[in-house]
């Protein structure tokens, strides 16, 4: 027995040096389990968190509306040095005008004037102003011989209370000839200059520009290229009357009274009295009148958000719901509305129409091109963090094809 | 052509310059270990077994050792005989081997002699003794055959002194004789394998065998003896395993589990965005379609470029569907698999408008490269390069450059991994996954 457990153990032996057989082989450098572990460390730590994908919400948005504009032209800042926000560009609506820069560095207002890539100005504020949360420093609006010599009117809020003083309404020019930006041409105080002025002086001398408060202004296209309406909702402090006024400036600066709008619409009366006002003297607001619905909105900004308000005829302040701030309103009496990246229209009663992208797209006001209501449109292309240029590309819509953005 | 920058700041590339070379030295040597590797096939056992063949059974040679003592000789004369007595032996026509012993005289006891003969690798020995009595001579001799245990020849003659003619002619012939009483060693017994028609196996002697289409293969194999093989066929789990053949023969049933059919990767794309994908495998273990949802919705933030603008969390209204086709370079057990493929994928954007392939980048593709490590040969971790080539729809290109427009609106907080190519396609070079795959 024992003998024969030597041959099995023995023939078993014999087969291991068999020549052919198979072994695991493996590499000795470094054990793979190291180099696993090793590699998914170096990329876990390494790469995990520090890329954004390849998508830009805003981006994409504006380019679903981009292809159906009409482009205008682009214009940069040549790397010049600027702050990174409270910048307002308002395009020239022609050819490569370009169009007005304005920016407001600690506090101060300054103009450019950007065609191309070459850069005209600045020209300095006077006054201090402070930014308002929820509204612009300011608002603009061009006008005159777009060719020319455009000019722009600059409307700043926070300036048109008396005990704060200055001119809240300025005028500056671009002239081509030249290619110098000039100006203020034309300076006024609203409630000063043009509502005690042209109307109260003539309708109620007692009333002084001490007992108005300026709630808000709209500057609106008129059909003409060579004038601007300025309408303004102002409230009489001793009595809660509420005032619209409308006035008419030219391009050489000579401002007149259009219309009371109140009385426009309800003949034989020439101011609102609301039962209950969102509105008193300390409210800073937004003010907007369409001629084409004889309606009137306002818009304070409450609470971190916009709340809205109109009124007709009826004399009876109504809210409506709308969502985002209000740019302009149309000539057709719709309301355009952006709220973040998206711009929505809303009938004249505020009923919700349709929703359309903007993205990187701004719309900073309607104007009659060749007496075709037209929606200006800007984006802006902020590349100076990269050692690049603020570049602006503007775009135009005529208003009544607006709806070919709906999506 | 035109290929924009591929932004990276100073150390930062130097960084990722250095993680590409060590992953690449990582990975390198993977595709060096192939579990069983063919060391030797320039010999065979002479075992022929082709397809539909039945293995033949091999006869070894028998081995004989030869212990030789004499009595009333002296060393000279004892040498003389043993040599003729060898010679004599080793032209013998029954194909038995004939070993000196060594000893000549060799050890006392059987179990000894056995020993000794084992280790001369005989399996069986011859004692002969030479007894000189004046001028008579008388020989005895045992013939033992080792793994039967027991003696095949055992005699003894008489014969006056021989002459050298006689030692070379007729003298040794009856021992010689005996040998023809010593069979063949047992054939080694034959053993079938079955399973997949297919099937590779390796390790058994004889070569790799094959299972011919009735999912049969023989082979012949000396025992007892323990045997490692490993069995492999195309959309099965290989497996190793062990068995112990026994003197007779028999089946050696392959049990086979086929391999998987479906998978599920849990993932983070470029280490941020979670990805779930639906893997299938028309041929199992091997080649892959794949379904995958990347969510944008929640992802960690590029916190690690942008201190100043620290985000843990990000949202985008974005989703991607990728489907991908591959296989694997490596065999499903193996610890690290390789595999390559190709991917397409669809970029959907819901806006609040609607949902919508996203107008600036809609769709694209890849390659991808990937490595997944699974230490129990289940689940993995997987490591995936799919470097992306993205459409570029031309009616978003305005008065700026796009590849400088794009990079400004996608990497305004995070590190450039892309640039556009002629303003036709994005390429995005920094695109991976890193997950953990569920084999089902």
């Amino acid at each position: 027995m024992r003998l024969r457990q030597i041959y099995n153990s023995r023939h078993t032996i014999c087969l291991a040096s068999r020549p052919e057989r198979y072994v695991r082989t493996r590499m000795s450098l470094l054990p793979i389990d190291i180099r696993m572990l090793v590699v998914f460390v170096q990329v876990t730590l390494s790469l995990v968190a520090c890329f954004s994908p390849t998508f830009n919400e805003e981006v994409s948005l504006a380019s679903l509306s981009k292809p159906k504009l009409n482009y205008l032209h682009a214009v940069s800042t040549n790397r010049i040095s600027l702050p990174t926000t409270h910048i307002s560009y308002f395009p020239v609506p022609a050819g490569s005008m370009g169009g007005f820069l304005g920016v407001t560095i600690k506090d101060y207002p300054k103009l450019y004037y950007l065609k191309g890539s070459s850069l005209k100005g600045p020209i300095e504020g006077g006054e201090p102003i402070p930014t308002i949360p929820g509204l612009e420093s300011f608002y603009g609006f061009v006008l005159g011989n777009y060719t020319g010599q455009p000019l722009i009117v600059i409307y700043f809020p926070y300036l048109s209370n008396p005990s704060i003083g200055g001119s809240d309404l300025l005028v500056f020019s671009y002239d081509v000839a030249s290619s110098s930006l000039q100006g203020p041409t034309i300076m006024k105080k609203i409630l000063s200059d043009l509502a005690v002025s042209l109307y109260f002086s003539i309708t109620d001398p007692s009333i002084t520009a001490n007992d108005l408060y300026l709630l808000g202004l709209q500057l609106r296209a008129s059909i003409l290229p060579t004038e601007v309406y300025i309408d303004t909702f102002i409230l009489q402090k001793s009595t809660n009357r509420y005032y619209e006024l409308s006035f008419r400036m030219d391009t050489s600066g000579t401002v007149s009274f259009n219309l009371n709008l109140v009385a426009n619409r309800s003949s034989g009366i020439t101011y609102l009295e609301f039962n209950s006002s969102p509105f008193s003297e300390t409210t800073v607001g937004r003010y907007f009148y369409s001629p084409a619905s004889k309606k009137s909105y306002a818009q304070v900004y409450q609470q971190g958000r916009y709340w809205t308000f109109y009124w007709d005829e009826e004399r009876t302040l109504r809210e409506i719901p709308l969502q985002g701030k209000v740019s302009t309103i149309l000539s057709s009496g719709d309301l355009l509305c952006e709220d973040g990246r998206y711009g929505m229209l809303y009938s004249s009663d505020g009923r919700f129409q349709y929703k359309f992208g903007l993205g990187t797209l701004s719309i900073p006001y309607e104007l009659y091109l060749n007496g075709t209501p037209t929606i200006v449109f800007t984006e802006v292309i902020d590349q100076r963090a990269e050692g690049g240029q603020l570049f602006y590309e503007t775009y135009t819509l005529p208003t009544d094809d607006l709806s070919k953005l709906k999506e | 052509m035109v290929v924009g920058r591929l932004g990276m700041n100073g150390p930062i590339g130097k960084t990722f310059v250095m993680i590409g070379l060590l992953c690449v030295l990582s990975f390198l040597p993977l595709t060096l270990d192939k579990g069983w590797a063919q060391v030797s096939t320039t010999e065979t056992s002479g075992l022929p077994n082709q397809e539909g063949r039945t293995e033949e059974p091999s006869y070894p040679v028998r081995k004989v050792m030869v212990f030789f003592r004499t009595e009333g000789m002296g060393s000279e004369e004892s040498t003389i005989f043993y040599d003729s007595l060898v010679i004599f032996l080793q032209g013998n026509p029954y194909n038995k081997r004939i070993v000196e012993g060594l000893p000549i005289t060799g050890p006392d006891s059987l179990n000894e002699r056995a020993s000794v003969s084992f280790r001369r690798a005989c399996d069986s020995w011859f004692l002969v003794q030479v007894k000189k009595q004046a001028d008579a001579i008388e020989v005895s001799y045992q013939l033992y055959d080792i793994p039967y245990e027991s003696y095949r020849a055992e005699a003894k003659y008489a014969t006056e002194f021989p002459s050298a003619r006689d030692r070379s002619t007729f003298f040794w012939k009856p021992i010689r004789e005996a040998l023809r009483e010593l069979p063949p060693l047992p054939k080694d017994p034959v053993f079938t394998l079955r399973g997949i028609p297919g099937t590779r196996v390796f390790g058994l002697p004889g070569g790799v065998k094959e299972l011919n289409a009735k999912g049969i293969a023989t082979f012949a194999a000396p025992t007892p003896a323990t045997y490692t093989f490993r069995a492999e066929k195309l959309g099965y789990e290989p497996f190793e395993q062990q068995v112990l053949l026994k003197e007779k023969g028999g089946d050696i049933l392959l049990v086979q589990r086929r391999g998987t059919l479906l998978n599920l990767d849990f993932s983070l794309l470029n280490g941020q965005f979670p990805a779930f994908y639906m893997g299938f495998f028309p041929i199992p273990n091997t080649l892959f379609l794949k379904l995958g949802l990347t969510s944008f919705f929640s992802g960690i933030g590029p916190f690690l470029a942008n201190d100043a603008k620290f985000e843990p969390f990000v949202s985008y209204p974005l989703m991607t569907v990728d489907l991908q086709m591959g296989g694997y370079l490596s065999s499903s057990d193996a610890t690290v698999r390789v595999y390559v493929g190709a991917g397409v994928f669809l970029r959907v954007f819901y806006s609040d408008l609607r949902t919508m392939l996203d107008p600036v980048l809609p769709f694209g593709g890849y390659p991808l490269i990937g490595v997944e490590y699974a230490p129990k040969r289940g689940n993995s971790v997987f490591f995936e390069y799919t470097p992306r080539i993205i459409l570029l729809d031309t009616q978003t290109k305005g008065s700026v450059p796009m590849e400088s427009y794009l990079q400004t609106a996608f990497f305004k907080d995070s590190l450039i991994s892309g640039t556009s190519v002629e303003e036709l396609f994005w390429l995005e070079l920094i695109s991976f996954r890193l997950g953990y795959r569920v084999r089902l």
